[in-house]
């Protein structure tokens, strides 16, 4: 049977307008649902990279609250001096890869730290880089001290399934914990990444790590993301480091 | 043909992937663990069975010439809804399954089960040609994922399966199996068992 133009027309446009009524609604009601889901798992993550999170089963509900218990955050500037926000952003709002964009001077670095009591613990900063085929996203904590690595966790990343995408697994992230990012005379040099098992007799042991095997460009991914991210936040480290050494010669005295 | 024939036919006679080789994309992408395969054919399933339900009530209205774009809008619009709904509330899932929920709007299956049923049955047989189609789809997956997965990382839907003492002993997991290789031998083999087994050959 042969239609019209018209009736094709119409026809379409009834499609499309019911269509388009479908997604519009589904997007408007689910889009609260999908907000928390990925605020819930950006805090998670800062919860796992300062052991704040033992197992994956809980609620959304006990991670918020056990962010807003242990957490507090701030931005820093590549000064390294802590700075107001803009009116009606939050530190968790902030896109560390957008910031990349910025000219250097008007990038906000946001820095979250663990507290218990009014010390604080650990400090934690995300890190994001190239691997092989795709951008990671995670999170590195650093002790008190700001030299020895607390944990480091990856959550998004399209590496190859099996080699590259080992990064979020444990039994890679464990061998971080423990290392040193500066070395004796104040430097920072962030953590190596090698190809072999760093030999135990090595001087060099606490700033290094074994990378992947068959994930060669993967492992160098997580070694230069880790030391350009570190660079970002190191005037804001030696300024912290510096008043605590202070703190400590007064307190001797 | 009759429902149960309509329903049955596609787990092994008229598999969608083993015996008209559609979907292969998705088959060999998705299945290197057991979960992210589950959720994929399901989510297969479901789309298939509503875009087949709406094209079939609708297929006396629809104008021959442009048929193609109407069902790719019904398609494209259920696979977005899915993505929507699982990002909901399978949060961890669909960051597995990422783009690919989205292609299954490229998936050939889906297309194929409108153009070559529900354009032309009613709406009980579509839905029982794309519950069957669905499922035929799902089981292959859900096979290869299997087989991946235990062999490829030693574990089963998350949980170690190999034995440490195996490991001790020398046992290492298949690389080969966790990538796109892996899984094209292993369809093949799955392609070759069948036919052995059914004696369906192609014909010269």
């Amino acid at each position: 049977m042969r239609r019209s133009n018209l009736y094709t027309f119409v026809f379409i446009t009834i499609v499309t307008i019911i269509c388009a009524g479908l997604l519009s609604s589904a997007a408007y009601y689910l889009k609260d649902k999908q907000q928390t889901n990925v605020e819930v798992d950006m805090k998670k993550n800062i919860l796992k990279a300062v052991k704040l999170l033992e197992s994956n089963k809980i609620s959304q509900q006990e991670i918020l609250s056990s962010y807003n218990q242990n957490i507090e955050s701030y931005a820093v500037n590549c000064l390294g001096e802590i700075i107001e926000l803009p009116e009606g952003i939050s530190v968790e709002d902030i896109d560390p890869e957008k910031e990349e964009i910025k000219p250097e001077s008007e990038r906000m670095y946001p820095v979250y730290v663990k507290k218990s009591g009014m010390d604080v613990d650990a400090y934690c900063i995300p890190i994001i880089g190239k691997g092989l085929w795709s951008t990671m996203y995670g999170y590195l904590a650093l002790e008190s001290d700001l030299n020895t690595i607390l944990g480091i966790t990856f959550y998004k990343q399209g590496e190859t399934p099996g080699l590259g995408s080992e990064v979020e697994s444990k039994k890679f992230q464990d061998k971080f914990i423990g290392k040193k990012i500066w070395d004796e005379n104040n430097n920072l040099i962030s953590i190596n990444i090698l190809k072999i098992e760093p030999s135990s007799d090595s001087p060099d042991l606490i700033h290094e790590v074994a990378g992947i095997s068959g994930a060669t460009k993967t492992s160098e991914g997580v070694m230069n993301l880790l030391l350009k991210d570190l660079n970002k936040y190191e005037n804001y480290f030696r300024r912290l480091r510096e008043s605590s050494s202070k703190k400590e010669i007064t307190s001797n005295v | 043909m009759s429902n149960k024939k309509t329903f049955f036919e596609p787990f092994v006679h008229n598999n969608p992937v083993t015996v008209q080789i559609l979907g292969i994309c998705s088959t060999l992408a998705v299945t290197t663990q057991l979960k992210p395969s589950l959720v994929m054919g399901i989510a297969v399933t479901v789309i298939i069975v509503f875009s087949n339900l709406i094209i079939s009530l609708i297929r006396n209205m629809i104008p021959k010439k442009i048929r193609i774009i109407v069902e790719m809008i019904i398609i494209a619009t259920m696979v977005i809804l899915v993505d929507q709904i699982l990002r909901a509330y399978l949060f961890d899932v669909s960051k597995q399954l990422s783009v690919f929920v989205g292609l299954i709007i490229t998936n050939c299956i889906v297309l194929g089960r409108l153009e070559g049923f529900a354009l032309i049955n009613k709406a009980v047989p579509s839905i029982l040609d794309g519950l069957g189609n669905g499922i035929g789809y799902s089981l292959i997956l859900v096979a290869v994922g299997a087989f991946r997965e235990i062999f490829g990382s030693g574990t089963l839907l998350g949980f170690s399966v190999i034995p440490q003492s195996l490991y001790n002993a020398g046992y290492e997991n298949n690389g080969l199996l966790v990538l796109a290789p892996g899984a094209f031998f292993l369809l093949g083999l799955i392609v070759w068992f069948q036919r052995a087994i059914t004696k369906q050959y192609e014909e010269e």
